[in-house]
């Protein structure tokens, strides 16, 4: 039961931590402004990623 | 769509990534909404780790997962919205009984086919599901097919996401269970033919069934009485049902039965009265038929959503219905 739920964990971290970040929100409009934000910060929330232009 | 979501208070948070050497094309973000805004920095990990290209949108769900990876260039999915609220609140799981097995077929492979039918009041998920032809119900196992309210969800023998535990035509079961095992079965008797055609046997939520004239996806047809529909001297009529599903995208079944062996000739033509595509032009024996059509016209190229008239012409007999594609 202990490693079930241990496994269970693990599996959960590497899940999200395959997708998440943390970085400054620099958006003064944000009511997040100047926290770290990422996939995790929102935990609870979905949550879209865009990825704007590089070049 | 995001801040509109947000305002309705569905947990849903929007982030733009911009990569340190070229945040500056995040600015109108900055300037025109609320959302968060990242800048990567340099060798930009959190790209990399993501495997994302410019203008690339990923939504996770509640729990961090992956839902769906997609460019943007071209413009936002119409269904996002739709997508974000199933995520945030996901249809409820089916209640077995409210759906059963209304119709089965066992024609032989590959046309068997098992019939469900929501008579609820609310669009339900099958997830978890199982239907197999016996008790061990190890044949199919369903993912989150929604089933509409008043609708029907078709399984075609060895189709994908269907079952491939063939119907015996001397005679079988049909075990339907939900995620917690509790069951439902219906008898199958053996197969009967009437005039040549294959007889599908319906059920009502009882479990009762009777021969019926196969209608897939559609309101079963009322019950055939053999001992008094053989001796009518009147044949079993040809008939043209209502494509299945319907509106459909990518593809859709459209059945009919010969009552003898004829000409046939299906073709579908847009609103207009163009011809699309031919799906069937040859001589055909007696029975059942089923066409798949995938919007595509005579060169294979897709065609636009919109509505489309399918047109048979059997022996003597001709009929017009009309089929909605989505794009």
């Amino acid at each position: 039961m202990i490693k079930t739920t241990i496994s269970l964990i693990f599996l959960t971290v590497v899940a999200i931590g395959q997708y998440d970040y943390s970085l400054e929100d620099i958006n003064p409009s944000s009511e997040n402004y100047g926290l770290n934000v990422g996939t995790s910060f929102f935990e609870g929330s979905v949550t879209v990623h865009f990825f704007g232009h590089f070049y | 769509m995001v801040d509109n979501l947000k305002s309705q208070n569905y947990p849903v948070e929007l982030i733009g990534l911009g990569k340190e050497s070229h945040i500056g094309d995040l600015d109108n973000w900055i300037t025109d909404n609320d959302a968060s805004v990242c800048s990567d920095p340099s060798p930009f990990p959190t790209w990399d780790v993501w495997g994302a290209s410019q203008r690339d949108m990923y939504v996770l769900d509640l729990s961090g997962n992956l839902i769906l990876q997609q460019n943007i260039t071209s413009g936002i999915p119409d269904d996002l919205g739709e997508l974000i609220i199933s995520l945030i609140a996901p249809l409820p799981a089916c209640i077995l009984g409210e759906v059963y097995v209304s119709e089965a077929h066992t024609s032989g492979d590959p046309e068997d086919y098992i019939e469900i039918y929501n008579s609820g009041s609310l669009d339900c998920s099958l997830e978890g599901f199982q239907l197999d032809d016996d008790a061990e119900l190890d044949d199919l196992t369903f993912g989150n097919i929604i089933i509409s309210a008043g609708g029907y969800w078709v399984g075609y023998e060895d189709d994908e996401e269907s079952f491939s535990s063939g119907l015996s035509s001397s005679g079988d079961i049909v075990v339907f269970a939900d995620s917690s095992g509790n069951s439902l079965s219906v008898t199958l008797e053996p197969s009967e033919q009437l005039d040549g055609v294959q007889l599908s046997q319906s059920f009502d939520d009882s479990g009762i069934g009777c021969y019926t004239i196969p209608t897939p996806g559609i309101q079963n047809s009322d019950c055939v009485n053999l001992s008094v529909d053989r001796a009518d001297p009147n044949p079993v009529e040809f008939l043209l049902h209502q494509n299945y599903p319907n509106p459909f995208n990518p593809e859709t079944v459209l059945g009919y039965f010969l009552p003898n062996n004829m000409h046939v000739r299906l073709t579908i033509y847009d609103i207009l009265g163009s011809r699309a595509i031919d799906l069937v032009n040859e001589n055909q024996t007696s029975g059942y038929k089923s066409e798949y059509w995938n919007g595509t016209d005579n060169n294979g190229r897709q065609l636009p959503g919109g509505v489309y008239l399918y047109k048979i012409q059997a022996g003597n007999n001709t009929q017009i219905k009309k089929m909605i594609l989505l794009k």
